[in-house]
């Protein structure tokens, strides 16, 4: 059946895509009809009307992912003289997951010997451990006792509402990332991020990628200027953070 | 990437029902043109925001509609140029000058053809563009599935049922 098909395009110039649309949709001229049926017999111009009728009659999209395309239309951030701080800037030599153990007292006494001030804050606390313990003692029993309820179920976090460690680079670092981690999807669906800095001067998108892992690309490492804030995030995610790092 | 003032675009409900509008037909457009869905989202949310930002230029001449088009089709462009893609497939920029071989080939053909484009013509688009772009540009099932966002059993079954369509047309 090929035979029946002109193998070459016909004779006669394309329409411009414009000449094309008003010829689909508009009223049905003599210039309408030569280029409609010229688009009848040549592929590209065909081509084109495939995408301009896919235009005209899209598939429908699910309202809460119109939503979703709404809001993230709505929070791409805007360019700002002086990005507010998202987070404190963490030296790259303090892992974040460490950071609270850090925060922490120390856990032993000082080695001095402590004053009538210190031997108060001891007796109180003292006191505490006490009733803590006599509290728990009484729920144990108490719970013992109760029919065993379900322990509530903890809600599933995702995006801004992980633990911060997930979350990698942030903070002030010695030498460009080679990787962002973040939260994975958990339908496990491709993922892109997107690296910029406050002035937009800069930004890079990932290719699509699963697993909650991206490498950043070497040429882009080598675009990344000293003491400069550069913000990423994972596009088209809700609740996504939008950590900052910055090159020493 | 776009920027944008939230506040305005937050404020604008207007251009929410604009965007509602509008984000569907742009991902679709932008599927037909071959790019992945996560791309095609992606470029909707580009062309939309040139539509926020120059929607003051639009003096109401002609349609919306087709104004958007043009806006997609500039994204589509220039989304494939920094792709690197050939350049082939992207959308006719302007009146191409005629390429066919000659006058004469032309004049003998053309009764053929205008039976045949006649026929063509009552095809349903994408069948016929599956069809056009395996016999005209010589495109496997794989390259025609690649560039019209189909999969390549479709494009298979698409030109088989032009060509026996076509068939029947020719033989009436």
């Amino acid at each position: 059946m090929t035979e029946n098909v002109p193998a070459s395009r016909p004779p006669g110039p394309h329409p411009t895509p414009e000449q094309l649309y008003r010829a689909r949709r508009g009223p049905r001229t003599s210039e309408a009809e030569r280029w409609l049926a010229h688009a009848a017999a040549c592929a590209l111009c065909t081509e084109e009307m495939l995408r301009q009728e896919a235009f005209d009659a899209p598939e429908p999209v699910a309202e809460d992912r119109l939503a979703a395309a709404w809001k993230r239309f709505s929070k791409t951030p805007a360019p700002r003289a002086t990005p507010a701080p998202l987070a404190p800037v963490i030296p790259i030599n303090r892992p974040i997951n460490r950071l609270a153990v850090v925060a922490q007292p120390p856990s032993r006494p000082p080695a001095s010997r402590p004053g009538r001030a210190g031997l108060s804050a001891i007796g109180w606390a003292a006191a505490l451990v006490t009733a803590t313990v006599g509290l728990g003692l009484w729920n144990h029993t108490r719970t013992a006792q109760a029919p065993p309820a379900q322990a509530p179920k903890a809600p599933s976090l995702r995006g801004a509402a992980e633990p911060s460690e997930t979350w990698q680079p942030s903070g002030l670092l010695k030498t460009a990332p080679t990787e962002l981690l973040f939260p994975a999807s958990p339908e496990g669906e491709p993922q892109r991020v997107t690296v910029y800095d406050s002035s937009m001067k800069y930004s890079w998108t990932s290719p699509p990628t699963a697993g909650g892992r991206v490498a950043f690309p070497e040429a882009e490492r080598k675009k990344l200027r000293p003491g400069v804030d550069y913000f990423w995030t994972v596009i088209d995610e809700e609740n996504a953070a939008a950590p900052k790092f910055r090159l020493r | 990437m776009p920027t944008r003032d939230l506040a305005v675009v937050d404020e604008d409900e207007d251009f929410h029902g604009t965007f509602n509008e509008m984000f569907p037909r742009l991902r679709s457009y932008f599927r037909a043109s071959g790019f992945q869905k996560a791309d095609a989202e992606d470029l909707s949310q580009t062309a939309l925001w040139i539509v926020y930002k120059s929607r003051g230029k639009y003096r109401g001449e002609g349609s919306f509609d087709a104004w958007v088009y043009t806006i997609a089709r500039n994204v589509a462009r220039d989304e494939l140029r920094r792709r690197g893609r050939r350049t082939e497939g992207e959308p006719v920029d302007e009146t191409t000058p005629d390429e066919s071989p000659s006058a004469a080939e032309q004049a003998a053909d053309r009764q053929g053809l205008a039976r045949a484009a006649a026929a063509l013509a009552k095809l349903p688009t994408r069948m016929r563009a599956c069809l056009l772009l395996h016999v005209q540009q010589g495109l496997s099932y794989r390259e025609i599935a690649h560039r019209l966002s189909l999969a390549t059993p479709t494009v298979k079954v698409q030109i088989w049922n032009a060509r026996r369509r076509l068939k029947s047309l020719l033989s009436e």
